[in-house]
């Protein structure tokens, strides 16, 4: 029981740290979550992720992720972290100055797209689209005259002319002025540079901070949803006295793995949250069998005392749990080493950490729980 | 036992045989091949379609919609203020104006006087509306209204969960496979797998020769029809197919045509036609659209809002209305008014005047100056303009590349509406072999029909799809029976206005949006990040496989075979079953596969184990494999059943990549209980059979 003691006492450290890393520190979102750029750029000639990312802070970006992507050596990944959008305050006064420009004409809609490529106007009256556009680049924006678009669609009334498109559907006159956006001025500085001459753009994607904040709550409250109908399943199909244990065994790991992701700055994706939700269920698995042979075991073994069940149980069991453990580590061993260069590596090393700790967890977290909660709450004996 | 044991093996061994049949589909879709192309049967595509590879992996369209909710908040500004109008009327007998403000939410209501803006009824009436519209400030006779924000928010949700709904069923309508339609903030992101048909090359005549083929399939199920020829025609360069059918009699052709094109529809065959000539039946195979092409059409779908509405044209008052603006009209500027002879009720002949304006060659389109210059115009309060497109016709009634649009003068909405259309069908006209929509309406929408073709025989009703006037049909007399019929333009080719007529259907079929939508951005995204991906994604799943099968056959020996054959049983499984549903395959749902792999070996350790346990205990190896499956059940039941509840969690979020692989966890931990503890078991019954005294594990 001592070393219990000792285990439990290094799990509480564990958390603890992991929440005040999770805290102060704060894991490293991705662009799923905090909004930002992320763009995948084919070049030409070698290049070093040093170099990109010099001309990326020459641009102004500072912090950007350069890695290589794919099978060739001349894919990378650039993720940008957010642009500081123009302040409430800063679009309102450029509206206005906008708004200076035409007579008698409301400027009812002011908007720019969160990858900066556009600006959308909506205009009570018919405008010239070049007079609109003067207007754009009057209050400082960046005019995009280097992608000409040009669309006709009597349908609709959509018309374009070079860089803008105006919209005139059911008597909306909605303006669009394409904007050299963040990819579009980025993809520009690194053409200019020597090792960058035709690189090619072969995605970008960029995502609003509102869109982010929006799924990160939607991933931390499906989370907590598999937590709540969990413990009411344990509850009903064994004991309110193990739920406790199996659900304190649960926070433990994803708390742990959260934190293993902040100390190694490891990105959170909609990926990971997936992985966390695999690793609340995997980990439960391997407590499940546990207190199932405790329970057994405790119809079996009438005279002795619970902490002594468990212990036997565990005992039993372990040949198991870590054969299971080591099963599923081939699996994610193999997608890691083989998937390193990919998406999928962040969502398998959540998957490492998770199954690593979990096997730990239903060990020497879960079941010590259920021993210190019977000693004291329950005197009674099953 | 014995029998039993024969009974459960061919049960597994048709099951697995089933789900190999099932991934064929699969096996030959991701390998690049499509249901048009492959020599499978066609049977085995309807009821496997296969799994996709989805957007990431094999790369596609991706269009951004955002919703014009300013449009719906004005719609319901306009209903409050006019309810609040009509309030004032019944309540405190007071006649107050409404006008619209500068924003969508904002108006403003003119009372007669101070002292009526000031009263208590105004008052009363005002916190009656308190959950719509609140006073923002008040001076002289005008109040100064604001929509309530939290119906704002309400309108804005509602209208972008709508027009996602509805451009998801109408994406259904198209047969579009796998695609998602999915909201985020104000914009609908719609995401069409699809391949660039220029990727592609020479299959294009192969691909018309698989159509023709199936085509013919139908048509020999369809009655006793003759194929009397058969040849391959050049149409501007293009090649299509003419089959000519011959039947018995008239009546015999027009019911095969009937069941051809269910069979073509249910096949989603596109491109082929139907004409009857007499006893004639000539079905023409057209290649499938090119890409652009099917891409526009798919847009254009997407993004059209589809307000159908059907109003009374007032060809007698259209007279005083235009005349009355004719000053205002540069007659050097390209809006002509022009008039014409109308029928106007029952033995009154009048002129129709219109406005009419040119498509500019490099610019606005005519409707766009006539709306332009309307708006400097009002129109009296009960009439409303249409617009409408025409083709100019040359001297041998050939279309020519001019377009003109002209006005009709209508009268304000008649209250029926495509809300009450029930279902819509292009059909084809049996004397100039026209296509047309027929519409049928339901029960309230035939009601008013009957009401409104009766009280305007002899005029002229405008069907209005958004504010273009689709037909202008004369009503010969009281129509019964719900069912009207939409004639399309003559000025095109018989397959563009099949196309237009089957583009309205799907439209009508599926309703219109709340709000205009605009697109945002349209990209394809390309497909290379996806091929490595599978390439990756596969290898990893191979080395996982090899290494848990040797690691189990090492570890477990005899028992290992057992749980091999679970574990190969289980695979073909996962790809059977999610080739039935027509799964679509994501870079997630790969991990989730072979995640499930490295976790269904799982229930067997845990049956080998507790074997392994009750043979030390002493028991012969029959009844150790009896009680080891026996005990292990539950223990195995209950610790799926968490990783089950996740993954239901999962499915739950909403986005799509967590969902993918949510549907493969759940798919795989069920077949992996089945084949741990179902297929494994009839492996130990088959070593254990014949009394055996030691048992390898």
């Amino acid at each position: 029981m001592g070393k219990r003691k000792a285990f439990l006492v290094v799990s509480v450290i564990l958390v603890v740290l992991s929440l005040a890393g999770a805290i102060f520190i704060q894991p490293k979102f991705g662009i799923d979550f905090m909004g930002g750029t992320e763009i995948q750029v084919e070049f030409k000639k070698q290049v070093s992720s040093a170099e990109i990312r010099q001309t990326l802070v020459d641009l102004g970006h500072e912090g950007a992720d350069v890695v290589t992507f794919g099978q060739s050596d001349l894919g990378y990944l650039i993720k940008l972290q957010p642009v500081a959008e123009l302040s409430k305050e800063e679009a309102a006064a450029k509206k206005k100055s906008f708004q200076d420009d035409f007579d008698g004409v409301e400027v009812s809609k002011f908007d720019i797209s969160p990858g900066g490529d556009k600006l959308t106007v909506r205009l009570s009256k018919e405008q010239d689209i070049k007079k609109v556009e003067e207007a754009a680049a009057k209050v400082g924006f960046n005019l995009d005259t280097e992608t000409v678009v040009t669309e006709e669609n009597q349908e609709s009334d959509r018309r374009c002319e070079s860089v803008s498109c105006t919209w005139a559907y059911q008597g909306l006159h909605i303006y669009e002025v394409g904007l050299k956006g963040i990819s579009d001025q980025v993809m520009e500085g690194l053409r200019a540079k020597p090792f960058g001459a035709g690189a090619e753009r072969l995605r970008a994607e960029w995502v609003g901070p509102k869109v982010g904040e929006q799924l990160r709550d939607n991933g931390l409250a499906s989370i907590g949803f598999a937590l709540v109908f969990i413990m009411l399943y344990i509850v009903i199909r064994f004991d309110f006295r193990f739920a406790p244990g199996a659900v304190a065994a649960l926070i433990h790991d994803v708390i742990i793995t959260v934190g293993v992701f902040t100390l190694f700055r490891v990105e959170v994706t909609l990926a990971t949250v997936a992985a966390l939700l695999t690793i609340v269920g995997y980990s439960l698995n391997d407590t499940i069998v546990i207190f199932d042979r405790i329970r057994e075991n405790l119809d079996v073994i009438k005279e002795k005392k619970l902490s002594q069940v468990i212990n036997v149980s565990v005992n039993q069991t372990l040949n198991r749990t870590l054969l299971t453990s080591i099963t599923t580590l081939l699996v994610v061993v193999s997608i890691l080493s083989i998937g390193w260069k990919t998406t999928i590596r962040d969502f398998a090393l959540a998957l490492l950490i998770g199954v690593l700790v979990g096997t730990y967890s239903s060990i020497f977290v879960a079941s010590p729980i259920v021993v210190w909660l019977d000693k004291k709450f329950g005197t009674k004996k099953a | 036992m014995e029998r039993k044991f024969v009974w459960k093996l061919i049960f597994v061994v048709l099951l697995v045989a089933a789900a190999c049949v099932g991934s064929l589909t699969t096996i030959e879709k991701l390998g690049g091949g499509a249901k048009d192309t492959s020599s499978l049967p066609e049977f085995l595509w309807k009821t496997f379609p296969g799994i996709s590879p989805g957007l990431d992996i094999q790369g596609g369209l991706r269009l951004s919609y955002e919703v014009e909710v300013d449009v719906a908040i004005e719609d319901r500004r306009d209903r409050v203020a006019k309810s609040l109008v009509r309030t004032f009327k019944d309540e405190a007998e007071m006649t107050v104006d409404f006008r619209r403000g500068e924003e969508p939410h904002l108006f403003e209501l003119v009372f007669t006087s101070e002292s009526d803006r000031a009263s208590d009824d105004v008052k009363g009436i005002f916190a009656k509306f308190a959950e719509s519209a609140k006073l923002e400030s008040e001076e002289g006779t005008v109040s100064h209204m604001a929509l309530d924000q939290g119906l704002i928010d309400y309108t804005t949700e509602i209208s972008v969960k709508q027009a996602q709904e509805k451009i998801d069923t109408r994406i259904d309508e198209l047969g579009l496979e796998n695609t998602s339609v999915s909201a985020s903030d104000m914009d609908i992101i719609v995401e069409i797998p699809t391949k660039k048909r220029g990727e592609e090359e020479g299959n294009d005549e192969e691909a018309l020769k698989k159509r023709v083929k199936r085509v013919k399939n139908i048509a020999s199920g369809a009655g006793s029809l003759e194929l009397k020829s058969d040849e391959a025609i050049e149409d501007r360069g293009k090649t299509f197919y003419r089959l000519v059918y011959v039947a018995e009699s008239e009546v015999a052709v027009s019911e095969s045509r009937a069941k051809i094109l269910d069979g073509i529809r249910d096949a989603s065959l596109e491109n082929v036609r139907t004409v009857v000539k007499g006893t004639e039946l000539i079905v023409s195979v057209r290649e499938d659209e090119d890409d652009d092409e099917r891409v526009a059409r798919i847009k254009r779908i997407i993004s059209t809002t589809a307000h159908l509405e059907f109003k009374m044209v007032d060809y007698a008052g259209s007279g005083s209305f235009f005349l009355g603006i004719k000053d205002k009209i540069d007659p050097d500027g390209p809006i002509k008014l022009k008039k014409e002879q109308k029928q106007d009720g029952v033995d009154n002949f009048v002129a129709d005047y219109y406005l009419e304006a040119k498509d500019e060659p490099e610019g606005k389109s005519g409707r766009l100056i006539l709306r332009e210059f309307l708006k400097t115009i009002e129109v009296p309060e009960d009439r409303t303009i249409g617009f409408h497109k025409n083709v100019v016709l040359d001297e041998m009634g050939n279309p020519t590349a001019e377009i003109k649009w002209r006005t009709y003068y209508l009268e304000r909405s008649t209250g029926l509406t495509g809300d009450y259309v029930e279902n819509a069908a292009v059909l084809q006209d049996q004397q100039d072999q026209r296509p047309y929509v027929s519409l049928e309406f339901n029960q309230i929408g035939a009601k008013k029909f009957e009401e409104l073709t009766g009280a305007n025989v002899k005029r002229h009703m405008a069907i209005q799809l958004d504010d273009t006037v689709q037909s202008d049909p004369i009503i010969e007399d009281r129509i019964g029976g719900g069912q009207c019929r939409i004639t399309l333009g003559s000025y095109r080719g018989f397959n563009e206005l099949w196309q237009e007529a089957q583009d309205l259907v799907v439209v009508l079929r599926a309703g219109s949006l709340p709000a205009p939508i605009r697109m945002i951005n349209d990209t394809w995204i390309g497909p290379a990040l996806g091929r490595d991906s599978v390439a990756m994604g596969t290898l990893a799943l191979e080395v996982a496989f090899i290494a848990i099968l040797i690691f189990m056959l090492v570890y477990y020996k005899g028992g290992g075979v057992a749980a091999d054959i679970a574990l190969i049983v289980n695979t073909v499984l996962i790809v059977g079953i999610m080739s039935t549903v027509g799964a679509t395959l994501t870079l997630p749902g790969i991990a989730g596969i072979i995640l499930t792999i490295g976790m269904a070996v799982d229930a067997n350790v845990i049956i080998y184990e507790r074997i392994r346990e009750e043979l030390k205990a002493g028991k012969s190896p029959k009844a150790a494999v009896d009680a080891g499956y026996k005990r292990a059940f539950w223990t195995i039941f209950d610790a799926q059943i968490t990783t089950f509840i996740a993954g239901v969690v999962m499915l739950q979020y909403g986005e799509k990549d967590i969902k993918g692989f949510a549907v493969t966890l759940l798919i795989g931990i069920l077949t992996s209980m089945f084949s741990a503890i179902f297929v494994s078991r009839i492996c130990f019954d088959f070593m254990t059979r014949k009394r055996a005294e030691s048992l390898s594990i």
